[in-house]
């Protein structure tokens, strides 16, 4: 005998179907696709390795007890150098180059390093580059770079451009991709 | 029976739906914060709070304008910090704003 549950066996059994449809469409839609402007995801990786970098640079190896002031006993690595002159940028920029490669690691040799330097003068704001240092790679500035940047007190400048004697507040930029 | 459970299928994926997207606004939110940046800048007047602690002669808070000029030439961010020059190990304040993030910090 055929009666009436059939029928509403039958509107179930579709009905379920049909919602077992949008729930596989549902789950399916549900991935995410990266696409090139999210680049800044990859982009942020370099970025926290320059950071750290120079953050390390930054902090003093040492407690030095032959110092005078306190600014001379936790003197870091990159307020020593480039409170030097830096009108000759090549001795400075192998330098930072090299010590950038020690930290970041020196298996990752593709890692290219570019850097500027900006103080303010009084009346506008001067950059230091490494342009001039045959060391320095060659920067198009159409490469695709991340800047991470650190600033810097020097209480001594040297260098005859930076008013020496004067305390000054420098601002180091670095640009990092890879080829 | 069978619709009951395609019911609570469908709820679950829409769970499923919904998380990877609250997941990656959360993890954009997180990223957006400029927070070396501000480790940087705090380390920055922290130095110079701790070099001229003890000097008479020099205003600790005179990089301050230098800092700004620099900031927003560079940066793109604007930079401000009070250092209190009766006593550098009172009070000091940081106040950070780069368009996106606004930022400010007081240490003792």
């Amino acid at each position: 005998m055929v009666t009436d549950e059939a029928q509403l066996y039958t509107i179930e059994g579709i009905s379920a179907a049909l919602l077992m449809v949008i729930t596989a469409y549902l789950i399916l839609s549900s991935t995410s696709i990266l696409t090139p402007g999210d680049t800044h995801i990859s982009d942020m990786q370099l970025e926290q390795l320059g950071n750290d970098v120079l953050k390390m640079m930054d902090t003093a190896e040492e407690f030095d007890e032959t110092g005078v002031t306190i600014y001379e006993k936790k003197q870091s690595y990159l307020e020593e150098e480039l409170s030097k002159d830096l009108s000759n940028p090549n001795s400075f920029t192998t330098d930072f180059i090299d010590k950038f490669r020690e930290y970041a690691g020196d298996d990752d040799k593709k890692v290219k390093v570019f850097l500027v330097t900006s103080y303010w003068d009084g009346s506008e704001i001067k950059t230091v580059g490494c342009w001039d240092a045959s060391v320095a790679p060659p920067f198009t500035g159409r490469d695709h770079y991340v800047t991470v940047t650190r600033w810097v007190h020097l209480n001594d400048p040297a260098w005859p451009a930076w008013d020496p004697g004067h305390a000054k507040t420098v601002l180091l930029e670095v640009y990092l991709w890879r080829d | 029976m069978a619709f009951i459970i395609s019911i609570t299928i469908f709820f679950l994926a829409l769970i499923a739906n919904q998380s990877t997207l609250v997941g990656k606004t959360t993890a954009e939110a997180v990223l957006d914060f400029p927070k070396n940046d501000i480790q940087d800048l705090k380390h920055e007047i922290l130095r110079i709070r701790e070099v001229y602690a003890t000097d008479p002669n020099v205003n600790p808070n005179d990089f301050n304008s230098a800092i700004q000029k620099i900031a927003i030439a560079k940066k793109s961010s604007i930079l401000h910090y009070s250092i209190d020059a009766s006593d550098p190990s009172l009070e000091t304040q940081i106040y950070f704003n780069n368009g996106i993030t606004e930022y400010n910090e007081v240490y003792y």
